[in-house]
């Protein structure tokens, strides 16, 4: 898991195979749940994601939308960047430096965590859209204005790039945990969103940039979401779901994000290990076809599926790809879960510690240095518990979506059947991904 | 009826969900659950006696031309016994105990002992620094 990341310290310690019993035991839930669900789950589509929800009360509403709280929140994604920046760019470059810890564990699985719980938080925190704001308010333009409208057709493909990209930094990228790497890769990203977004108005951090994607789709499943009249209601999680937009490019968004966990997974695996030292191409080379072979398995499985789901329906088998993309957005979060959950808790406090001391000069800025990392919530038992937990609830949510969306999309006789494809798919996945916490 | 359906659903997905759990606390709690065959015949020979608890492990490995034999694999440990890996590399190097964060010199041609106590649960990689090779994976529960 993260390679070498972190080589030093308790982070070093990676998830123990899933008992053969929990594997076993999730797969055939996931499989029952999905034949089940064909024959008892509703007939008629259920989820309204415009209608759906229980207003919060004004006042509250207001206080969440209002300017304060919107400025507060851009203010607090900006010291909180400049914070790691320092780090990052006055910081000594060794083990103890947090700015690894954050980009790896707080910020790539942390803020997807917060945000399946709050909503799309990055959207609000995003510093690159408070760059480009200040940039635009320096050049008396608004923000949204760009010099071009984005053009419908390119879709979430930008993201799924920016996100493929950041995968193999994390996944493949040599010395991916040293702070020139890190800067310049941040540098990179920084300077290719800010042009696009000056070119294309702000709109463009919705669809392009990548971890603004992430946190949004995935914050699709908090409670808390926003009704189609603009009010913000609680409101069951598979509404906020099902109203994700559907864009070109959104399965590829879903696909990467799937089979860079599942590659991460794999790629612990001895077997994989062996075949890479001992390929004749080198490391690199052989690590960045695993993870774009995963992402490419994952992602061409679904669109098959949908293919063949969308053949009974006028021009269904090129549109059911974008139709059905979010029924994958749960078992992305349960993946997340279920590879991350020990890394979270134990670097996650680890880098609490360390970033108390940011430059390195035994400071204690935050008083934490003293702190200890507490292992409890990383119980191996714990673990393994939540991992099967986890995984198995991403798929029956993502079985309930799928049917709910054939059920509206596909003619009454054929609805039961045109599933069938996406259901397999799902199940694959689910197996594939409990046979990947115990045998990887 | 389907509000109802999609509840006796989720309840049915709880219930076996929590007994998967249980079932396993009751298989015995941190046991070993034997899950591959033992570890390859002359590359970790189990020293003193049969029971798995406290005895000493050793994995013998050695690196030749940035091959690891035997091929980096995983070395099943009960936690409480002490592992002991000799290592042989024909470049200088250094090897690495991830978690355990032990560390020793790898003189070129000269086995080097490493001893420890596997007293946290977990799955540790075992790695030279210079050459960057996983040798081997320890799985202690």
């Amino acid at each position: 898991m993260t390679g070498t990341l972190l080589a030093h310290g308790v982070s070093s310690r990676e998830d123990l195979p899933i008992p053969f019993a929990y594997a076993l035991t999730g797969a055939a839930v996931a499989l029952l749940v999905s034949f089940l669900a064909l024959g008892l789950l509703w007939r008629e589509p259920r989820l309204d994601p415009e209608r759906a929800g229980r207003p919060l009360p004004r006042g509250l509403e207001q206080v969440l939308d209002g300017r304060p709280v919107r400025v507060g929140l851009r203010l607090l994604g900006v010291v909180l960047t400049a914070y790691v920046v320092l780090a990052a760019v006055f910081g000594k470059d060794d083990a103890l430096n947090p700015t690894a810890g954050v980009v790896y564990v707080l910020f790539w699985i942390g803020i997807p965590m917060v945000s399946v719980v709050l909503g799309p938080v990055w959207r609000l925190l995003n510093p690159i859209r408070s760059v480009h704001a200040a940039l635009s308010w320096l050049l008396r333009t608004r923000p949204q204005d760009g010099l071009a409208r984005l053009p419908e057709s390119v879709g979430y493909w930008p993201a799924a790039a920016s996100l493929l990209a950041f995968a193999w930094l994390e996944l493949v990228a040599p010395d991916n945990d040293t702070l020139p790497v890190l800067r310049t890769f941040f540098a990179a990203y920084l300077a290719v969103h800010l042009l696009a977004a000056t070119y294309f108005g702000s709109a463009w951090f919705a669809r392009g940039d990548g971890f603004e994607v992430y946190s949004s789709l995935v914050g699709r499943l908090s409670p808390l979401g926003r009704r189609g009249d603009g009010r913000l209601v609680l409101r069951n999680p598979l509404e906020g779901v099902a109203g994700t937009p559907v864009a070109p490019g959104l399965f590829a968004v879903v696909g990467v994000l799937l089979g860079s966990t599942a590659y991460d997974s794999f790629s612990n695996s001895p077997w994989w290990i062996s075949h890479v030292q001992d390929s004749p191409l080198s490391v690199r080379m052989t690590e960045t076809l695993g993870l774009l072979a995963v992402v490419g398995l994952v992602t061409g499985a679904f669109t098959a599926a949908t293919a063949v789901s969308g053949r009974g329906v006028p021009g269904g088998s090129r549109r059911f790809v974008g139709q059905f993309a979010h029924t994958i957005v749960p078992i992305v979060v349960g993946y997340l879960v279920a590879h991350y959950w020990s890394l979270l808790v134990l670097v996650g406090q680890q880098t609490m510690i360390r970033l108390s001391d940011p430059l390195g000069t035994g400071a204690d800025w935050l008083g934490t240095a003293d702190r200890g990392v507490d292992g409890r919530l990383a119980d191996p038992n714990l673990v393994a518990v939540i991992q099967v937990a986890a995984v198995v609830t991403g798929h029956v949510l993502g079985v309930v979506l799928a049917h709910d969306r054939a059920v509206r999309l596909l003619p009454r006789r054929s609805a039961v059947a045109g599933q069938v494809p996406l259901l397999v798919v799902m199940v694959c996945y689910t197996v594939g991904g409990l046979y990947l916490l115990f045998a990887a | 009826m389907t509000a109802r359906a999609l509840a006796a659903l989720l309840l049915a997905v709880a219930l076996a969900v929590a007994g998967c759990a249980s079932g396993e606390d009751s298989a015995g709690t941190g046991d070993d659950t034997p899950v591959s065959a033992a570890p390859t015949t002359g590359t970790t020979t189990p020293t003193g006696a049969a029971s798995a608890t406290k005895s000493a492990i050793e994995v013998v490995i050695a690196v030749k031309d940035g091959m690891v034999s035997p091929p980096t694999h995983r070395v099943k440990i009960a936690k409480g016994a002490t592992v002991r890996l000799l290592i042989t590399s024909d470049v200088d190097d250094e090897v690495h105990v991830h978690g355990y964060d032990v560390e020793k010199e790898l003189p070129a041609g000269q086995q080097a002992d490493v001893q420890l106590v596997a007293d946290q649960a977990g799955l540790f990689e075992v790695e030279t620094h210079e050459s960057g090779i996983q040798l081997v994976q320890l799985e202690v529960r």
